[in-house]
Formats: C-alpha cells, structure tokens, sequence
C-alpha cells in the first residue's frame, strides 16, 4: 500500500487594499495492489477557495483629484462619498463599508482506477474521474449607505453546483520480438458527461430591516428567483499502434473518434487520424564517421488531424430567452407577464471543427550533449472553423454560430540546450526557444462577389471578406485593418481638419480616397495584433554551493491599442488622470492628443517587450554544518520575480497585463506586482 | 481484508460495464436543453404567443427609457431641441459628422439613429415570429387568433411606420427567418407603407378595445391606421378612425388622481403623473408602456437626467464665486424648496430646448394662461426659480437659500447645458429608489387621445377645411387653458406648434416633420408657411454627392422647417467641441455601414447625400398580395 498526502494553506493579499485570496488544499493518493495482477488505487484532491474579499476601486483612486480629501470617517462630511464634491470621482473605499460578501467555492476531484495485469503483456485500466464543485455567492448591500437606501438593502444568494465525470477504458498491449520488434497497442473507450445547476435567489427593500442580510433574505419584499441548468455529453473511440525496429525506425498510427453533445443534432462525431514516423539516423551505419561529434539525431515526420470543439453546449440550438415584464390590470395594479422571444438562430448542422497539420522536426545531441535541441518546422490547416459568422444587421440575430473556411497555418520552432561551461566547481548551462507562427485566411463562407473597374464594368469574381468581423481573404485574422494615424492635428491646419469636425490637438488619420469623410474606404491593412515571433532564454550557473537562475522572455511584432494617448477618458474640468504627455499649441506633439480630443480612430503602438522575469540566487548550506543540526540539507533563496521589462515604444505599464476597458490596456485594472521571495528549503 | 478487495475488483469491472452501456446508448449524444424554451413548444397556444407579444411590447418601451434615449434622437433632429452636452466631442451636432454610415450610429454618446435600425428591425422579428407561427398554435377561436394576428401586424407596422420615415426605401421582412441570409434589398417605401395600412386595417378590426396597459388596444392600431393613411394622403379614411377614437376617448378636462388638490400643480401635472396611467378614470391614454418602481423588468425613464439643465455643474456659482448647488443637502435643512434633486430631478443637459419651443410658441395673447407654457409658472421652471442650496454655504454665505443668478460671464459651454428653462410637469417623474434623482419606473404613454385631435386637425388642413382643423385644435387647446383658434389662424406651422406645445417627449417629432415633408413632395401643395414653396419627390433628399452638405432652402419641407425655427442650427452657434449643423440630406438617416457591409448578395440602398449611395440600385415593391419572404399564395 502507498499513500501520499498533503495539506496546502494560502492566505495572500495584493497590492490594492482590500484585495486577498485564501484558499485552503488537501490531496490523498492511495495505491495498493490486491493481487499480483490487480492494483486499485485513488488520487483525491478538496480545495475550498474563498474569494468574497472587497477590493478597493483602484479605477477611481486614479481619478480623485489631489486636492479631494478622504473623509469617510467623518459621517456628517459632504465629502465622505465624493472626496471633490463631483459626483465622477468616488471614495473607492466608500461602498465596501456597506457591503458584506461570501464567494466560497469548494472542490472535489477524484480519480479512480484499476489496473489489471493480464498475461502476453496486456494491461487493462479503467479510470472513473468525478468532479465536483460548490459555489456560494452571498452578497447584501446594506441600506445604511445613503446610496442604497432607497432600495431598502439588497442581499443575493447564489449557489451553483457542478457534477462533471469521466470514464476511461484502456487496454495496452506491449509486446517485443526477437529483440528488435517493438509493438504496442492501446485501445482507449471514453465517455463524459457535465451538469450544472444554478439557483439564485435576490430580495430588496427589507422590511423591518436588512441587518440580517442575505442571512434571512425571506425579509426582502421584492424577491426574484432565478436558475440555469445545463447539460452536456461526450465519448470517444481511440486506437493507437506503436511499431519501433530497434529504436531506430519508429511508427504511430492511431485513429479516434469523439463525439460532443453540442454538435448532437446532426453531426455528433468525428473521425480524426494520424500518423508519425520516427527515424533515428545517426544509429545508421553510414553515420558511423559522426560519431565522435554526433550523440543523437533523429528525424520526425507527421500528418494528422485533431477536432475542436471549443463552443458552449447549445450554440447549435434556438433559444427562446423568457423575461418578466410588468403591465396594468384593468383595476389599476401591476403584474407581471413572461416575455418569449427567439435569442439565437439555430444551425442544427453544426459539426467538429478539424485541423490537419503537417510537422517536419530534427533532435540532435552534439559533442557528448553538450549541445542539444530540436527545430520544427509545421503547417497546419484548419477547416469549418467554429466561428460566428456575422449576419445582416436586419435579421434581428447579430451572427449564428458556423462551420467556415479554411485558415492555414505555419510556423518553426527552435530549442537549443547548451552546457556552456561543465567543470567541477563550475556549471553553467543555458536553454534557448524561439517560435514563430503565421495565420492566413484562405477561405471563408465561399460567397463570391463581382470584382469591378473603375467604371463599374465587372472583370472578375472574388470571395467575399467579413468585414464587420475583420476577417478578410488571404490576411491573418489578426491583421490590423483601420484608419491610419499619421500624427497629429497642428495649427494652421484647422480648415483641414474641420472638413472632419477635428481641431488641432487631435489625431489626425488619414483620408486615404481624399473624399472629406472617413469610411471603411479609408480603412487599410497594418501591423498585428499578435507578437510575430517569441523566444526565451533560461541560464542556471552553480558555483560551488552557489546557483543563479535567470529567465528572459519576450514577445515581438504585436501592437495594441493606445486611445488613452488621446487624453479624453475623463472629464479633465472634474476628474485627474494619470501624468501623459499632450498636445499644446506650445508642444506641438504628434503621439498625444491635447486634453479632451476627440478620437475618431484607434491609435495602434508597438508592444514588444523583452521581459526579465526571473532571477534567483540560492546557497545550499555545506553538509559538514547541517550534520551537528541533524538536518539533510538547507538551502536558502532569494527570488525576483517581474524584476524588469523593456519595452521601447511602449510606456504605459506593463506591456503583458492589464483589464481592457474601451479596448485600451489599463492598467486602472490590475498592475502587476513586483515580487520578492526569500525562501528556506530543508529536509530532515 | 479479502471482503473489501473483491469490493473494489467489483467496482473496476462494474465501471467499465456502465460505460459501454452509456457510451452505446442511442441517445447519448442528445444535446438537452434545461432552461430555455423551444419555439415549436412554447408557440403553441395562444399563452405562448402572448408571451412573444411581451417581448414587441418591451421593446417598444427602450425608445423612451434611459440615460440618453433613443426619443432624444427623434427630437434633436427637429426644430423643438439640440443635443446640449457640451463637455467632450461626440454628441449629435454637427450633423454632417455625426450622421456618417461609418460613425458610431448607437451610442448615448452620439447618437442613437442606429438604434431606430437595429432596434427597429428587432421588434420586426419578434413580431415576424408570431405572424408566421400563427397557424400552428392553437386558440379558442377565431377572434382570440386574429387578435394576437393584429397585435402582432401592428407591432411590425410600429416599426416600419418610423424606418420609412427616417430611412426612406429599407428591406422588407415579413417572415421568420431561420436561417443566415445574405440577399437582401431595400423596398420602396411607398409600397411598404401600402401593405401597413392592409394590415393595420386588419389590426383595427380584431384587436380589442379594452384591454390591460402596456398591451396592444385596438386604439393603439387606429393611430397608428390614422398616420399611414395620412402618409398615403387617404386623408378621409384617417378622419373617419379618428372621430372613432376621440369619440370613445375623450380628453381628461378634469383634475383627477390622489393629486388633484396638490398645491402647485394643476391638470397637465395630473395627466403626466406616473398616478395618471394607473388610474383606470384616465380615458385619454390609448396605448402605454409599462415600468413602475420594484416591479421586476423594469427601467426607470431618466426624463430628468435628459432634459432637466445641468445644474449640478460647477458652473453655477454664487455671485461671490462659491459653488452654488448640491445633489446632497445639509443634514439639518427643512426647507424642501433647497432639495433641487428630489424638487426638480439632477439633470445633465442632454435635451437643450430651442428658444422656439422655450418661448416662441408661448404667445402671451393666445398662451398666455395655457397650463402646458412658460407662462405657467408652476408648469415651467427657469434657473432663477432654483435656489442655492450648497451645504458648505449654510451660515457661511448669504446666498444660501436665494434664488440662482445668472453669472453674466458665463461660456457658451455653459449657457447651453447649465442655463435654461424646461417643461417640469412633464419631464418630472419621482425617483424612489435612487438617492440621484434622475427619473425613475413609470408608466408613459404610447398613444394619447390628443394627439388623435391634431392628427384630425392635420386632415382638416390638408382638405382645406381650416374651419374644423380649428375645431379640433381648439378642443386640444382649450382643455390646457389657451384661447381658441379661428379658421383663419390655421397653417402648418400652427398645427406644429400645438404638436409641440402637446407632445413634447412623446412624439417622435422628426418622424412626424418628415412625414410631412413627403406629403408636400407628394402632393405638390403650396406651404403657405414658406411663401407658397412647392417641393419636389425626386429630389427630397437634394442634389447627393459624398461630402456636399447642401445647405439650401426649398428642398425639403423639413430642413426649411428645421433651419427657419431653430436658433441653433446652421447659425454659428457653437462651442469647444462641434458647431450645430445640419444639411437638406439628413431628412433621411444614415444606413450604418456594417447592414449593408455584411449583406453580400444584396444591396441595402443608402441614402442620397451619404457615402455609398452611388451603389443603389432601383428598390423593390412589395408586392399587394403574398408575403415577400413567406410562403406564396398559389391561388
């Protein structure tokens, strides 16, 4: 019998007030073999995570103007709740006096399994995996803020529960002959199934009062009960054959068949095989003259296609939403009646989206390993990708969910491991990646339009593009395509700029067709909005009892958003922002706009980054010490973590995080914290 | 030990027998909706399409309901009011900006011009869906199916009614569609307008007269039957409907409601009271929508937010230079005069009165002691009737509790948005559950009885009877206290100016001007109001061209009305942000970019004047009989 457990504990706070996490773990793993071809065994995990802590709204405190006072203490201050007088900035403290908030969620996973050892190397295990997950959200907003009072305190309790499991069958089969002949085969029957329950329960204007809160919610006058339930399957069939020759010449074929509930009306399954070949050539014979430089080479080749089913469990079906709406009978008194209306176009053929990918690779070892790495090279395609396909802006229904088009994918990889330096007081060894991948659009809905002159004479068809999604033929899906930025609005140039309703000091775009209005004809293909490539480097040295670890990441080629450079995301006459730098007629700028412009397209920036995200340094204690101690071994550490990033045209926070709000990256949202770790390690 | 082991072998083998019995089941895959209702399922009785009628009835509500409503849209567009938030660019003003098929058409922020579209075309499927189902369920009889039948037809018609008339040919759907569809083209609005007035006859028979508030009456389909017919010029047929309505609606001429002794108030205040729609004694009400505070799925109206002047802002000051007014007032204050927010509502400014309607219309001979007037100093507030009310002043400032003084150096910015007078009886309702008072849940009426009388008036004058055109002025006028009109005061502008004095954020004033517009156009009358100018159809909406931005009179009937009363357009008035605007081409609306974008086979006309127009092509004419969509009658 083997058994493993654990107990984890976290209570962690953040950097804004208010703002902690607490989260409790406990893990039980048990095995035991009952005969010598029999072993059962379970791995067990329970979390319970409380979330229900209040977070000060960082959004405001950049807002309130220096000059506002905080007075929430003093309760007969008009300035308690709004430290300017104005009613935009808002005491980000003030609301969370009166509020009193639970959000616990508890967890319980669990894996089964039984392994039968059968004789001619057959092994059978079966795996039951039940996940079970409670949420209670309790929340009540007192009536003694004077902002709530009205609504006579509001509580709400939530409570969700989910019960998902899984059942897997395997049966493997390994087997070798003569020495030489590799086989193994595995044989894998899978089945699924998710559900979800909801209730929610809300009461308002408690009478006598709501100092219970959401504890007697029966006290609310206004109640409203609310529940979603959801319901979802999979199976699937999976086959795998696994043929080696000495380790040298290697075969995968397998072939499987899924099935989703989402796809359930017309097209339930899916078939999806593949292929792999491995070729271990070094151990050719006609390789033997490398052999003094050359530890390993091998070369892979394959072809195979996987299914997508990444969509919610009903996008295929119509939905009639229901809603209450109040009337007035004919004495004269409110009740409420059910509204029905169809919320979703339905597309009963919806079917998996499927990828088939062609990857060519090399892993090598050098010079007794001390360089080793691989490079990949791969181009995948995907096709009826699942995407909402946008509809006239008339039928009522904004898009329906499909299967369209073909996107085509490719890319290279490249690892390098190295030991730069291997003595014996001295190691140093570095790790390298770097990826880079490319998307194109190669088909959409297959709809084909006229392609016309200048005189409206049609000379051709094309397919037609979505340009309300921004997907168009022949481009990366992640292909900016919009008005171009060509500065800024300058003096003298106000004629100019009026034909756009625009003033100098704001940003100027340009009308590419010089017809006097912005439209989509002015619209034209930019930069991306992903990185165009990512690499990262890692390098640990020891010396002696001494090791230092750093880990530089970066990615480079994307752009993001920048409105907030047009210094209109709040009133200047009644709230502060954060320090930008602007246009004035005195520092005639071209990258921000003076304050309060108006925008009329988007101001894109390069966000390449190079990050150093990790350094740490530790000491391993010297055994002749810890033996007076009795203790194995004690090593001490000091980690940074987000010690560093540069990024040269970016310079508003952290280029990686942030909330979008308005499609800018904010950091108003969550800035990310600089973390220091000093940390103790010892086993007895 | 050897028990509990045969237990769990047990249990390996039975997991693995309990898959194959699952992962084989026929029905596995199934997927199994829990809590939303299937249309085939839910439409099957007349309960189920009555619940489809909620979701049109709804709807209809959005468009006067919220911070920056859909209606303000309707009114900035006309002579009555401009969009006065002055404090960022964007809002509707320079309207050969803001109205661009590519510009931002769906925003509080600009402007809601594209809500009509969207939002319109939503209620068109929500009706679409019960007309096409209607024989699928199954009713009590006939009368209940043609009930709901005509309901439904007079929702779709209360949509497209406004489309035609503020975007003149659109696409006609009259049918559920079920599946992506790419081919749409637009259809003559004449010819839209022709199958409404069939179906709105329809409407008109089978819906019933009484019915519960917030539901379709069939008075509701009259009006509605009364204003298609005058767009058609069937003037004859409106005059008979209306006499019909009027005649089992009379106007409340009475004060009425718990209200009725309230000490400055008086009868306009009664019959705009959120009181007035729960009183079944109100015969005046024809159609309503329906909010009221804690009763769930409601909306709070937000008239005060819109319309009432931003006094809140830091640009009232004391003469002395001190912050004037407060949301919040001091904790020991007694006297409620000093409360403006509960008193009068904290508003922002949004709907800024022309001085046409603030006091053009007001004459002091013949509105001198109308209920509805600036002269009515109960009815209408100025700026001057607010006091200082700061707490921080209390005991530190003599003019706390004094009366507001304009400050003579005040921007434009701030005479715009924080300095004018405004209908208090009508924008004013009580906001109960909110410390802000901005407007809260409310009844508001769709449809009321007066304007059956103007309507009425209007059919008079255009048969040149001026005689009873006065007469049904009149019964509207003397009701609100002001003098009575002969024959000889009757023109169009008089009859627009009892609209606005009568229904102002209530009726959808663009649509009503454009309207008459195209019966000028149509029908070649001299408007007496412009010197006996005759308007042309084919060239309502001017010369066109991307970029023009004519600004010329005696094109059409609604710029030269527009331009001749505001004092705000194409006048020079303007501030930090934009200048007001507008030009002949914005009679009719921009189609957002992204309907006629997304509709690949197709083409969705644009308007003359606007970007994409040179793509039109002739549109289509629904046909007399036969849906355009559904199914086909062989016959």
């Amino acid at each position: 019998m083997n058994y493993y457990l654990s107990f984890n504990h976290v209570d962690r706070q953040g950097i804004v007030v208010g703002d902690r996490f607490k989260n409790f773990r406990t893990r039980l793993n048990l095995e035991t073999t009952i005969t010598p071809f029999l072993k059962v065994g379970t791995h067990t995990n329970f979390a319970s995570r409380n979330e229900g802590f209040l977070q000060a709204d960082w959004g405001q405190s950049a807002i309130i103007s220096p000059y506002g006072s905080n007075n929430i203490d003093d309760l007969s201050s008009p300035y308690r709740r709004l430290p300017t007088g104005d009613v935009t900035p808002v005491n980000p403290f003030f609301d969370n006096l009166y509020r009193d908030r639970v959000d616990r969620t508890n967890t319980l996973n669990a894996t089964l399994y039984g392994v039968v050892t059968l004789p001619f190397g057959i092994e059978f295990q079966s795996n039951f995996t039940p996940s079970l997950a409670w949420r209670e959200y309790y929340n009540h907003d007192s009536a003694r803020n004077p902002e709530w009072a009205a609504r006579g305190g509001s509580a709400e309790r939530t409570f969700e529960r989910t019960y998902n499991w899984q059942i897997d069958n395997v049966l493997r089969w390994r087997q070798t002959f003569d020495d030489s002949h590799q086989v193994e085969v595995t044989l894998l029957q899978n089945a699924e199934k998710g559900q979800f329950w909801r209730t929610k329960a809300t009461s308002s204007n408690f009478v006598p009062s709501d100092v219970l809160g959401w504890h007697r919610i029966q006290a609310g006058t206004v109640p409203l009960n609310e529940s979603n339930d959801t319901y979802r399957t999979g199976d699937a069939l999976m086959g795998r054959l696994f043929y080696s020759f000495r380790e040298k010449y290697m075969l995968t074929a397998s072939i499987r068949r899924d099935g989703y509930s989402a796809f359930g009306a017309q097209n339930p399954r899916a078939t999806f095989p593949a292929l792999a070949f491995g070729w271990n050539f070094s151990s050719e014979e006609f390789m033997a003259g490398t052999q003094n430089w050359l530890d390993h080479a091998k070369l892979r080749l394959s072809w195979g296609r996987n299914g997508n089913r990444d969509i919610g469990q009903y996008e295929a079906l119509s939905d009639m939403t229901s809603g209450l709406h109040p009337y007035i009978d004919q004495s004269g008194n409110i009740y409420l009646y059910s509204q029905l209306y169809v919320n979703r176009m339905a597309n009963l053929g919806l079917k998996w989206e499927s990828k088939s990918s062609y990857n060519i690779g090399i892993d090598f070892g050098l010079f007794q390993n001390r360089i080793s790495g691989a490079i990949d090279v791969y181009t995948a395609t995907t096709n009826d990708l699942l995407v909402d396909r946008a509809l006239p802006e008339i039928i009522g229904f904004n898009s329906v969910a499909a299967n369209l088009g073909e996107l085509k994918n490719t890319g290279f990889e490249f690892t390098l491991n190295g030991h730069v330096v291997r003595r014996e007081n001295f190691n140093w060894n570095t790790s390298f990646i770097f990826m880079q991948n490319r998307r194109k659009i190669v088909h959409l809905y297959g709809d084909m339009v006229d392609i016309t002159d200048d005189h409206g004479n049609v000379i051709g068809q094309r397919e037609a593009d979505d340009i309300k999604n921004r997907w168009f033929i022949g481009q990366d899906p992640d292909r900016i395509w919009d008005y171009e930025r060509i500065g800024v609005w300058q003096i003298n140039e106000e004629a100019e700029a009026d034909k756009f309703g625009l003033q100098p000091g704001d940003f100027k775009y340009k009308d590419q067709n010089g017809d006097g209005v912005m439209s989509d004809e002015d619209r034209i293909f930019q930069r991306y909005r992903t990185p165009r490539f990512r690499w990262s480097w890692r390098n640990d040295f020891t010396y002696q009892n001494f090791s230092l670890s750093f880990f530089i990441y970066s990615n480079w080629g994307q752009t993001e958003t920048f409105n907030r450079a047009a210094n209109n995301s709040s009133f200047p006459d009644r709230a502060t922002d954060y320090v930008l730098d602007r246009w004035t007629e005195s520092n005639p700028i071209d990258n921000y706009a003076r304050i309060g412009s108006k925008n009329i397209g988007n101001n894109y920036v390069d966000q390449s980054f190079v990050r150093l995200e990790n350094v740490t340094l530790s000491y391993a204690i010297p055994n002749r010490l810890l033996e007076r101690l009795r203790v194995r071994s004690l090593r001490v550490s000091a980690a940074v973590r987000n010690a560093v990033f540069w990024a040269p045209h970016w310079n508003f926070g952290d280029p990686e995080t942030g909330r979008k709000i308005n499609g800018d990256n904010d950091p108003a949202g969550s800035p990310t914290p600089r973390t220091y770790n000093l940390s103790l390690n010892f086993s007895l | 030990m050897k028990s509990s082991n045969t237990l769990i072998y047990h249990i390996v083998l039975g997991i693995g027998t309990l898959l194959i019995a699952a992962g084989c089941g026929k029905d596995w895959l199934q997927p199994e909706p829990l809590s939303f209702y299937a249309p085939d399922v839910a439409l099957s009785n007349a309960e189920g399409m009555y619940s489809a009628l909620t979701a049109c009835e709804r709807n209809m509500r959005h468009e006067f309901f919220g911070d920056g409503a859909p209606i303000l849209t309707e009114i900035i567009q006309s002579e009555v009011a401009v969009e006065g938030t002055t404090d960022k660019a964007g809002p509707q003003m320079n309207m050969d900006i803001a109205l661009l098929p590519d510009a931002n058409l769906n925003s509080e922020n600009t402007t809601r011009v594209g809500w009509y579209w969207y939002e319109g075309y939503k209620g068109i499927k929500y009706a679409n869906l019960i007309i096409a189902r209607i024989d699928n369920a199954t009713f009590k009889d006939e009368a209940e199916r043609n009930a709901i039948l005509g309901a439904a037809y007079f929702q779709r018609a209360y949509r497209y009614f406004k489309l035609v008339h503020q975007f003149g040919d659109v696409p006609f759907l009259d049918w559920e569609i079920n599946e992506p569809k790419y081919d749409f083209y637009s259809y003559d609005r004449w010819s839209i307008l022709e199958r409404l007035k069939k179906d709105l006859e329809f409407a008109y028979q089978w819906v019933p007269e009484s019915v519960d508030r917030g539901r379709t009456s069939k008075a509701a389909c009259g009006v509605l039957l009364m204003k298609v017919a005058m767009a058609l010029s069937d003037f004859d047929r409106a005059i008979t409907v209306g006499k019909e309505i009027v005649a089992k609606h009379p106007l409340m001429r009475t004060r009425f409601t718990s209200n009725r002794n309230k000490p400055n108030t008086n009868l306009m205040f009664d019959l705009h009271s959120v009181e007035a729609k729960l009183d079944m004694s109100n015969t005046e009400g024809l159609m309503y929508v329906v909010a009221y505070p804690e009763a769930e799925g409601s909306d709070r109206i937000q008239t005060m937010r819109n319309a009432v002047p931003f006094w809140n802002n830091g640009g009232i000051r004391t003469p002395d230079g001190a912050t004037g007014t407060s949301v919040a007032i001091a904790s020991d204050e007694t006297d409620p005069s000093l409360d403006l927010n509960k008193s009068y509502g904290r508003g922002i400014g949004r709907l800024r009165p022309t001085w046409y309607y603030s006091n053009m219309i007001w004459r002091a001979d013949k509105e001198g002691r109308d209920l509805r007037g600036m002269h009515n100093r109960d009815s209408w507030k100025r700026m001057e009737d607010l006091k200082y009310n700061n707490p921080s002043l209390k005991g530190k400032n003599s003019w706390y509790g004094k009366n507001l003084v304009k400050n003579p150096s005040m921007s434009p910015e701030d005479t715009i948005r924080l300095w004018y007078s405004w209908p208090h009886f009508k924008v004013f309702v009580p906001d109960p559950l909110q410390t802000t008072w901005a407007g809260g849940e409310t009844p508001w009426y769709i449809y009321r009885s007066a304007e059956v009388y103007l309507l009425l008036a209007e059919c008079y004058y255009w048969k040149d009877q001026p005689g009873l055109a006065a007469e049904a002025l009149n019964e509207v006028r003397t009701r609100a206290g002001a003098e009575p009109l002969t024959a000889a005061h009757i023109n169009i502008g008089e009859i627009l100016d009892e609209r606005a004095r009568e229904l102002y954020y209530e009726e959808n004033r663009h649509v009503e001007l454009v309207r008459i517009a195209y019966t000028y156009a149509r029908t070649g009358r001299p408007c007496e109001i412009f010197g006996g100018r005759i308007y042309q159809l084919d060239q309502i909406s001017g010369p066109g061209g991307t970029n023009a931005n004519v600004k010329q009179e005696g094109i059409n009937f609604w710029y030269d009305r527009v331009v001749s009363r505001s004092n705000f357009y194409n006048k020079g008035v303007k501030h930090a942000w934009a200048e007001y605007k507008v030009s002949v081409h914005h009679i009719l609306w921009p189609v957002p970019a992204n309907a006629i974008n997304t509709n690949l086979k197709g083409r969705i006309n644009q308007n003359i004047g606007y970007p994409g127009a040179e793509r039109n092509v002739k549109p289509l004419v629904v046909p007399e009989e036969d849906t355009v969509l559904g199914p086909k009658d062989e016959s």
